[in-house]
């Protein structure tokens, strides 16, 4: 690739020369017959990406673009290892925990000035997304999708046990109150699921606290009202309102519940594919906003759309990525019914994919988003989460959150305070 | 290793000098190294450049895009300091422990295939050795279905005896002995072969002399079968060690989930450490530091082991 883009570049070299100055037009046909690589881990939105090149292609038919497709499990390792060796895709996917890290070690090719010149301002898209991918002041990434967690719950258990269905008056206490009512041992039938799950558990409950995870070089887990988010799950775990820990590593909360064995949970956008694909399912389930605790609170991550800092193609990628933005991107990744596209309006093909279910739930805890939470080392204290907190997940109540907590942020102090 | 040849020709006798002749030395000796070049070759690519690499790099801060500065020994300064390394070390041996269970358990077994006159020796094998060259992921898999603790099929049977079990691989009491287990079961097929082998490689005459003596069959067992067996026995205990301290695939499918494990940290071993350190928390620097001293400790312990040997090996 580099050998074609030097031929390139020597071809038209003369041809500038000749022209005397490049205007933005030679420009554009200077990267014309550019070939990119798409790097991403989705193989359910494989397709919806064959529609978007598509469609890119008829505005830019000289900019080819292949997808390459690495499963999640390895991707970032394959990522981290062919940018450094070389061969890394042009454009790629980027989340939350890892921009910090790529942004700030020069991989990834700041897009600040590029759309500025162009005049496209990303308002369209959730600020707190945008803002997720900008680092010391530059913008690396534009989002292509976002989650939130809404409540998904059975209808079956709900009035089988005779209790209304959870909607936007619902509290912890409510919770709490209604865990009561479905707990049947004999069933091994839960009220809830508390995993350990940071990003469908932990974090809606320690920002419904007024919590907050990290700031700076300094973890929240030592703040009083982190752990009274941590406690709503530990206090249901240690009441035997909610399976513990050991039972949901075994057995994930999602299944249990797909598996009608819990009344409730906390989950994803995605999840909702799953749940609408077996029809028995589909019949008993719907979703509702998170009960709210001290405040309502809720944690959006999304995807974003980077480019490599090394690509041969600079023009075309950021091209490519541009176009990612746009309203048409949007609607034809929402109509495919796998995720929530970032476009504001755009969700309404996603919506309308599984009727049954009230997929606006997500769209309306927008406003009650906070952004996901990272640093540059995000994966190793995202790690001592598990690890440390665990103990006061298992049902014993001897062993106390507090304790955990505390130790978890003196652990994650220390890896704060040794980032670059 | 070029000895010259005409030097010790005088004092060998002739047989000897001929062979000597084509061992080192001129065109011959070329050839030979010729022939060890496919595998000295990958050897030395694939095995002591990473390892003589591996160690130099302990001694550096890798970024995790690449380019390292020498740091000392501060990677190892971390390692020693990192409570969780201490936790997987004593994990390890303890792996090591629970494994060191598969010779007696492949000794017992070998010979009972090897009574005269047992029918489909051949099937008991191949039963025994399927395990073993089944692939531990796969297995692993199996065997954390067979462990769940809500639809597991050995909470079910003990169930039946009125037996509630836990969370096998999640309960951080029982989640080592679990995939320790489970490691044991894996490497039976491989260390029966190898005592089968040996228990027929042991001279008929001997059991014969102790049965005319009075010996039992129990006598005959300890007294004249194990000594004979125990070269079989030390070779198997070094590959064993050196096995179960390099333990991380069965670690790895078992005790990893979707949501926290809470007993992650109680199965954790030192290679699982160092997949952590190196591939999700990007530390290459201490994990490198931690490959060297895991290599250190292998290195300790197999020395140990053939310091010992000459206590307890009966060579025939």
């Amino acid at each position: 690739m580099r050998r074609r883009a030097f031929l390139r570049a020597a071809a038209a070299a003369p041809a500038a020369a000749v022209l005397g100055c490049s205007s933005s037009s030679d420009d554009d046909r200077q990267h014309g017959h550019a070939s990119i690589s798409y790097g991403m881990w989705d193989q359910l939105q494989v397709p919806a990406m064959h529609e978007v090149i598509a469609a890119f292609r008829k505005e830019h038919p000289d900019i080819d673009v292949t997808i390459q497709l690495t499963p999640f499990s390895t991707y970032w390792t394959r990522l981290q290892t062919s940018i450094t060796g070389g061969g890394a895709a042009d454009v790629f996917w980027m989340n939350g925990p890892n921009i910090r890290r790529f942004s700030h070690y020069g991989t990834l090719l700041p897009i600040s000035d590029r759309l500025a010149a162009d005049g496209v301002d990303l308002a369209d898209h959730p600020d707190n997304l945008v803002d997720l991918y900008a680092y010391q002041g530059e913008q690396f990434g534009i989002p292509k999708d976002y989650d939130c967690i809404s409540l998904y719950y059975n209808t079956e258990l709900f009035d089988e046990a005779g209790v209304p269905y959870p909607d936007d008056t619902w509290t912890w206490e409510t919770v709490r109150e209604a865990c009561r009512e479905f707990r049947v041992p004999s069933r091994g039938q839960f009220g809830i699921s508390s995993a350990l799950d940071r990003q469908r558990n932990l974090y809606p409950a320690i920002f419904q606290n007024d919590g907050w995870v990290v700031d700076g070089r300094e973890s929240g887990f030592a703040d009083e009202r982190t752990i009274g988010g941590l406690e709503f799950w530990t206090d249901l775990i240690n009441a035997d309102l909610a399976p513990n820990a050991m039972a949901t590593a075994d057995t994930t909360g999602r299944s249990l519940f797909l598996g009608g064995k819990l009344a409730m949970y906390y989950g994803l956008p995605n999840d909702a594919v799953e749940a609408y694909d077996d029809e028995a399912v589909r019949e008993r389930t719907d979703i509702a906003v998170l009960p709210q605790g001290s405040s309502r609170g809720n944690v959006i991550h999304g995807l974003a759309n980077v480019i490599n800092a090394r690509t041969p193609f600079p023009d075309a990628a950021y091209e490519f990525v541009k176009f990612m933005a746009t309203r048409e991107v949007g609607e034809i990744q929402g109509a495919s019914g796998t995720i929530l596209p970032s476009f504001a309006g755009t969700e309404s093909g996603y919506v309308d994919s599984k009727p049954e279910f009230n997929l606006r739930a997500f769209i309306d805890q927008i406003p009650d988003c906070i952004a996901y939470p990272i640093s540059m080392d995000t994966n190793t204290w995202e790690n001592q989460q598990y690890t440390l907190l665990g103990d006061a997940w298992i049902g014993d109540p001897g062993r106390s959150v507090a304790d955990a907590s505390h130790a978890l942020a003196s652990a994650m102090n220390l890896v704060l305070e040794q980032e670059p | 290793m070029a000895v010259p040849t005409t030097a010790s020709t005088p004092a060998t006798p002739a047989p000897a000098r001929r062979r000597r002749s084509i061992r080192s030395g001129g065109r011959a000796g070329l050839i030979g190294y010729l022939f060890i070049a496919p595998v000295g070759i990958g050897l030395l690519v694939l095995y002591i450049y990473p390892a003589v690499a591996t160690f130099a790099l302990s001694f550096t801060d890798w970024g995790p895009f690449g380019g390292n500065t020498f740091n000392g020994f501060a990677n190892y300064v971390a390692v020693f300091r990192n409570d969780l390394f201490w936790r997987s070390l004593g994990n390890t041996l303890l792996y090591m422990s629970i494994g060191l269970f598969v010779i007696p358990i492949a000794i017992v077994i070998a010979t009972l295939l090897n009574k005269p006159g047992l029918r489909g020796v051949g099937v008991y094998r191949t039963l025994y050795f399927i395990p073993f060259v089944t692939l531990p992921v796969a297995s692993g898999m199996v065997w954390k279905w067979l462990y769940n603790g809500d639809y597991g099929l050995i909470n079910a049977f003990l169930g039946n005896f009125g037996i509630s079990g836990t969370y096998w691989v999640a309960n951080p009491a029982t989640a080592l002995m679990a995939i320790g287990i489970v490691q044991v079961w894996s490497q039976i097929g491989y260390y029966l072969v190898i005592f089968i082998a040996g228990i027929k490689a042991i001279p008929q005459t001997y059991l014969e002399a102790a049965e005319l003596d009075g010996a039992g069959p129990l006598r005959r067992f300890f007294t004249v079968v194990l000594p004979l067996l125990s070269p079989s026995i030390f070779f198997c205990s070094v590959i064993n060690v050196i096995a179960t301290l390099q333990i991380f695939d069965l670690i790895y499918v078992m005790s990893q989930s979707s949501s926290a494990n809470p007993a992650f940290n109680s199965a954790q071993s030192i290679v699982t450490l160092f997949y952590q350190m190196a591939f999700v928390e990007n530390n290459k620097g201490n994990a490198t530091a931690l490959a060297f001293l895991l290599m250190l400790l292998i290195a300790a312990l197999t020395a140990v082991q053939f310091r010992l040997q000459k206590k307890w090996v009966f060579y025939d």
